[in-house]
């Protein structure tokens, strides 16, 4: 194999999967924040209830 | 229900993507013209088709929207669109990487490669629309219509290399003698484990976006008993 094409073929493969990796992440990071949004709106509208 | 459809899509992706590697990597030689670099075909052409085909169900879904007026339509719309935008923005920097050692440059500006260049720039401003309006129904609503108009543009992508002489290599797909098989057999199920992981994701970001919207409700009716 010729040593420049296997360093052009492992950057398109790199990119492919780290751009992958970055979304999965993004929508990780998203979820997280969802749950502790949620959870906090939940606790204030119990708090309401109980005043 | 939702958590199995996932798992499984990624079962049958990560199995075949392996599958596929050892193919791509170990069996298949190289390419007579090309040499090694060819191989990028492999995840390229299937990342781009895999984004085709969230923006053709992004379509769709806007059209359900507007049809049917039920708010699931514009998350199945805007899950479609940012993770068709992934693969499509995935796909085409495969293919600067691959035109470097083979076309000499990283970019022209022929039919193709400007079309899916605003391709694109038009998924993006979606994306940067929907953030700017915060009512969920005029949100959809305005999307649903953008979706539709920035669909215009896929088929001009899809026939670009046939309409016009590109730089881009010819088309593939139903040409008889254009690729060998065996690498035909690998692109084409490649195709298999990229949709899988399109679903996956689509999946998730719905979920998200379903979230997202009892978090508001939620919102609204804390900001009310205040």
């Amino acid at each position: 194999m010729d040593q420049t094409q296997f360093v052009f073929l492992f950057w398109a493969y790199f990119v492919c999967w780290l751009g992958v990796l970055l979304y999965v992440g993004s929508l990780v990071m998203r979820e997280r924040s969802l749950r502790q949004q949620l959870s906090q709106l939940r606790e204030q509208l119990r708090d309401n209830d109980d005043l | 229900m939702r958590q199995k459809f996932i798992l499984l899509a990624l079962l049958i992706a990560a199995v075949m993507f392996s599958w596929n590697l050892y193919r791509i990597f170990l069996v298949l030689p190289d390419d007579a013209e090309q040499g090694a670099i060819y191989r990028v075909l492999f995840f390229h052409v299937p990342a781009l088709w895999a984004g085709m085909l969230a923006f053709f169900v992004a379509f769709v879904g806007s059209i359900g929207y507007l049809v049917k007026k039920e708010l699931h339509y514009d998350y199945l719309s805007v899950a479609n669109v940012e993770v068709g935008l992934v693969f499509s923005i995935i796909g085409t920097v495969m293919g600067m990487i691959w035109a470097r050692p083979v076309w000499g440059i990283w970019w022209t500006w022929d039919a193709r490669l400007t079309s899916m260049f605003i391709c694109i720039l038009l998924y993006l401003a979606y994306i940067l629309l929907r953030r700017a309006i915060s009512e969920p129904r005029q949100r959809a609503q305005f999307c649903a219509i953008f979706s539709i108009f920035a669909f215009v543009d896929i088929p001009i992508v899809w026939y670009s290399i046939r309409w016009w002489r590109t730089q881009h290599p010819q088309p593939i797909v139903g040409e008889p003698g254009a690729i060998d098989p065996a690498m035909k057999s690998v692109l084409y199920t490649n195709l298999i484990p990229m949709v899988c992981l399109v679903a996956a994701l689509v999946a998730i970001r719905m979920y998200q976006e379903e979230t997202q919207f009892t978090l508001d409700r939620l919102r609204r009716r804390v900001n009310a008993a205040e």
